[in-house]
């Protein structure tokens, strides 16, 4: 069935500052008992993913004007998807983000992306393919910008999703 | 009345307004803390205050209503 498409016009002057805001959220996906979706012919997670007691997102905190998010084009004629790729920077190595650094790169994960301004928030992963991180630590120098992690993540995605339900569920002493 | 005496009215009932009490609704039972983009913020479902009731009600959140 072809698709239908409609008029676009003038969307108006909506805040569309740009990057991310100063948090990520991730959740291992073996964790989730309920991985929502949207429903047919949308692309909005309207509904709160569901863990099991005690399991969730886990915020980060991410360095002011270091968070972003791309869509890159994948694929040839009849047959586009993308690739999310992005970044964010989390200052220091706190035992935390260290433990953070060392585990996450061998894991899988969902990533909620909020924008600026916005109650909405990309989601990146689902259940055909999940989010892989890769962390670089650097110094720097004594005149830079201080020291920290900056985290790369990446997904394959079908198609681009947002997350808009009205709760993130969160882990027990996220 | 004699000199240095005064007057005390009667007790009145001090007239209580009355205060909207809220409850969560709609949330899994196992969920202890949400993120509420509304206000960019995580809440623990058991410590929300009656101020962070009204403003959630307020904004809208779908998962808090009037009891």
């Amino acid at each position: 069935m072809p698709n239908t498409y409609k008029s676009i016009k003038d969307p108006g002057r909506n805040n569309r500052m740009g990057g991310l805001q100063q948090r990520v959220f991730l959740a291992v996906f073996s964790e989730f008992q309920t991985l929502q979706k949207p429903a047919a012919g949308t692309y909005k997670i309207t509904e709160a993913h569901v863990f099991a007691a005690g399991k969730g997102f886990i915020e980060l905190y991410v360095t002011k004007d270091t968070g972003s998010l791309k869509f890159t084009p994948l694929g040839g004629p009849d047959r586009k998807s993308f690739l999310a790729e992005g970044e964010f920077l989390h200052p220091g190595e706190s035992d935390d983000i260290e433990k953070f650094a060392n585990e996450s790169k061998n894991d899988r994960f969902i990533l909620l992306a909020p924008l600026p301004g916005s109650t909405e928030l990309y989601q990146i992963g689902n259940e055909e393919f999940q989010v892989e991180i890769d962390s670089e630590y650097d110094t720097g120098k004594n005149s830079g910008d201080g020291r920290g992690s900056l985290f790369r993540f990446r997904c394959f995605c079908a198609n681009k999703i947002k997350y808009t339900a009205a709760t993130i569920p969160m882990a027990t002493d996220a | 009345m004699k000199a240095n005496e005064t007057s005390v009215l009667p007790a009145k009932e001090s007239a209580a307004l009355p205060v909207a009490s809220y409850k969560v609704v709609g949330l899994d039972p196992g969920v202890h803390e949400v993120y509420v983009p509304l206000i960019s913020k995580s809440v623990v479902v058991a410590d929300i205050t009656p101020a962070l009731f009204e403003l959630l009600h307020r904004l809208g959140w779908p998962h808090v209503e009037k009891s």
